[in-house]
């Protein structure tokens, strides 16, 4: 039991050295004469990453003098210490940001984005920004829909529903156009035994189907009062009633998932992809993972029927204050923005805000065809409601919450109640 | 005199010496703790089978057979992927590093301020011991911008070693507690011969208390390893750079906002589980003798 006090000394010193050393080796490699270019995002996997790449690479063709260092940050990372990472030493020259007013709106009101504006007018950015897209990167005192532009957006998401041909086509159900359809759909599948949603009820696909319902009975100036506190939202409204109802009668005529209040989004999405469920409401980022694992039967996709559509601009670039590569951050983001990356972007299965119409209808990929033709069905109908926490702070967590408790107990009053009172007691 | 610390893990079934005293007369009791342990480990074990299974496992093996059932074949690319998606084996240095240095500086600290609460009993120690009692239960929610703008002001900010500084001192809060009631129960007969004999505080703290306590300080000092390589919020926020990340903010990297990717996820969690298994493993014997030891020698 004796311990050997000489050799773990020494263990010791040789940990200690060798941890010196590659401190040592990794100051010294900061030390190149080379300009420098610090570019964030957390894409990875999809059509806007793959996009952006390419566009890196001829950014670093064009800019041989410079070194560009790329760095895949996590959605989490920049989520929980944006503000803190944008004010500090460390800040980026570029990075994809979340948009949204806690996220995009208050880095603009802690001063720490840069203003766009004279970029905007430099690369004639309002060519390819149309109002309805341009608003996301504007933000007046940290509230989103117009003002100063501190982010922009390059490409468009949206939920719709997923449905299984397959299953449709077996059990002789047409796609709905009308909310009539749809109940009559769910219907005759739950006749003839088949659950037809497939739903996580602890999990953001419950705010979203809500917040879809809602949409589905909602106008734009509600919407503009809902985001944007324009006027006074009722929270026993026919919008927000309409869609708490729906939600518990479906619950009740058991069209969702067994036990769905304890159901998280991989664990749905996995039942629709495995032909278990003919009916999934998600949003476009799922795309690619559908084609990948969806295999054993076909999909489609239509958008809820009723007025507009849960869907937004994507996430915005932006260029920090603390940014020393301005210049080259506005010239990356005017590439993105190009019809040559937005062409690219539409082939592979992204929405592109500014791609050429005439490219776009040539694209043969049955994914990116099917995107592009629900979310051109959308814009061209009514338009976008964005997400439902937008407006406050941790809107989110209480909607969550709030639609968990909604699934168990299929109180209608309750989830108005405490999803109205978090909105009044939070709002700006 | 019985030490606390032992007693509440309970030497009396654990001691090897008291376990070959009873092998004879084994008897329905012993087997029933036996098989009560068996199942504990294995519940324990669990998450690490689902982690190598699912890591192993085709995406869409994991979807059509459920995160339960045995991989069809072995598929090796989610960890690979894994692997050099986010620069392993830098994650894996700078997590060693990190955590090496805080079990190194927090056992050395705690074990300097115990010598005084336990063996000096300094004048107060009770409400010292209350005051860190108090500094490890505070959130750490509550202290990371407060240490941001310290660590910005200092120019640690985005360094590993930012994390040594915070953690020795947060650990060694509760290792100075823990250790104190330890010392607190130092037989006082070895003391005062020591002081008999002319030995000056410093040479009863080098040449009397540590190698007694030595045991429970390394088994202080895994924990401490453990614990920091398991942090995540204060990392996450202090870290920028990718670089200088640590082995479980890798993690983050196998979901989106909304997307998640369960085998990428199994493999990414294998990863991050074995250097702390491996640790164990070397350091087991140490862990067992710090608790197992007493006082008295």
């Amino acid at each position: 039991m004796k311990f050997n006090a000489k050799k773990a000394l020494r263990v010791v010193a040789v940990a200690s050295v060798a941890a010196l050393a590659t401190t040592a080796v990794s100051t010294g490699a900061h030390a190149a004469p080379k300009k420098t270019f610090n570019i964030w995002w957390y894409e990875k996997g999809t059509a806007m990453a793959t996009t952006w790449n390419d566009a890196l690479t001829e950014f670093k063709k064009a800019h041989p003098d410079v070194q560009v260092n790329f760095q895949l940050k996590t959605w989490a990372q920049l989520q929980n210490a944006g503000n803190a990472l944008l004010s500090s030493s460390s800040a980026p020259d570029l990075s994809e940001w979340n948009k949204g007013n806690a996220t995009a709106g208050s880095a603009s009101q802690a001063n720490l984005l840069t203003d766009l504006t004279p970029y905007a007018a430099k690369y004639k950015w309002d060519k390819v920004l149309v109002p309805s897209v341009k608003l996301y990167g504007q933000y007046t005192n940290g509230i989103m829909g117009a003002g100063k532009l501190y982010g922009v957006p390059s490409y468009g998401e949206y939920v719709s529903w997923f449905y299984n041909k397959d299953m449709f086509a077996k059990y002789g159900v047409a796609v709905p156009t009308t909310f009539a359809q749809l109940e009559a759909a769910l219907a005759k599948f739950q006749a003839a035994g088949v659950p037809p949603i497939a739903l996580a009820g602890k999990d953001y696909l419950i705010v979203h189907l809500a917040y879809g319902l809602v949409a589905s009975q909602a106008s734009l100036q509600w919407v503009r009062d809902f985001q944007a506190f324009a006027h006074p939202v009722n929270f026993s409204g026919p919008e927000w009633t309409f869609a708490a109802k729906t939600i518990s009668d479906w619950n009740k005529a058991g069209y969702f998932e067994p036990n769905v209040s304890g159901v998280d989004a991989a664990t749905a999405v996995a039942d629709f992809q495995k032909g278990t469920y003919p009916l999934l409401f998600g949003g476009t980022w799922l795309d690619q993972d559908m084609q990948a694992k969806a295999t054993s039967f076909k999909w489609g996709k239509f958008a809820n029927p009723g007025k507009l559509s849960v869907g937004s601009a994507g996430n915005l670039l932006v260029i920090p204050a603390k940014s020393k590569q301005k210049d080259l951050a506005a010239e990356f983001i005017n590439m993105v923005l190009s019809t040559k990356y937005q062409n690219e972007l539409a082939k592979l299965g992204g929405l592109p805000i500014a791609a050429d119409p005439k490219y776009v209808a040539t694209v043969k990929d049955p994914v990116a065809l099917l995107t592009n033709t629900v979310f051109s069905s959308i814009v061209k109908k009514q338009g976008l409601a964005m997400y439902p926490d937008w407006p406050v702070n941790g809107y989110y967590n209480n909607l969550l919450a709030a639609g968990t408790q909604l699934l168990s107990d299929n109180d209608v009053a309750a989830y108005e109640k405490s999803t109205g009172d978090f909105y009044a007691a939070n709002k700006p | 005199m019985s030490n606390p610390v032992e007693s509440a893990i309970g030497r009396k079934i654990w001691s090897p010496n008291r376990g070959k005293q009873n092998l004879k007369r084994r008897g329905v009791s012993s087997w029933l703790v036996f098989a009560t342990v068996i199942l504990i480990s294995l519940v324990w074990l669990f998450p690490l089978w689902m982690a190598l299974v699912n890591a192993i496992k085709t995406p869409l093996d994991f979807l059509h057979h459920g995160p339960l059932a045995l991989p069809r074949h072995i598929f090796l690319k989610s960890i690979q992927a894994f692997w050099t998606d986010v620069n392993f084996p830098q994650k894996l240095l700078n997590s060693f590093i990190v955590s090496f240095f805080v079990a190194l500086f927090g056992v050395a600290i705690s074990f300097l301020s115990a010598f005084a609460i336990g063996i000096g009993r300094i004048r107060g120690r009770y409400f010292v011991l209350g005051l860190f009692m108090v500094a490890f239960t505070v959130p750490q929610e509550s202290l990371v911008f407060p240490l941001y703008h310290l660590s910005q002001q200092v120019h640690l900010y985005n360094s590993v070693w930012v994390l040594v500084v915070i953690f020795s001192v947060i650990y060694s809060a509760f290792g100075t507690y823990m250790l104190s009631v330890v010392l607190g129960s130092f037989p006082t007969e070895i003391l005062e011969a020591a002081k008999v004999d002319g030995a000056s505080p410093r040479r009863i703290l080098w040449n009397i208390v540590l190698p007694i306590v030595r045991p429970t300080m390394f088994a202080l000092g895994t924990f401490f390893f453990v614990w920091v390589w398991n942090e995540y919020l204060i990392p996450l926020v202090l870290l920028a750079d990718n670089a200088n990340q640590t082995v479980s903010l890798s993690l983050g990297v196998t979901s989106g906002q909304y997307t998640s990717d369960p085998t990428t996820q199994a493999a990414a969690a294998l990863l991050g589980i074995i250097p702390s298994v491996i640790f164990y493993l070397i350091f087991q014997r140490t862990l067992s003798r710090g608790v197992t030891l007493g006082a008295v020698k």
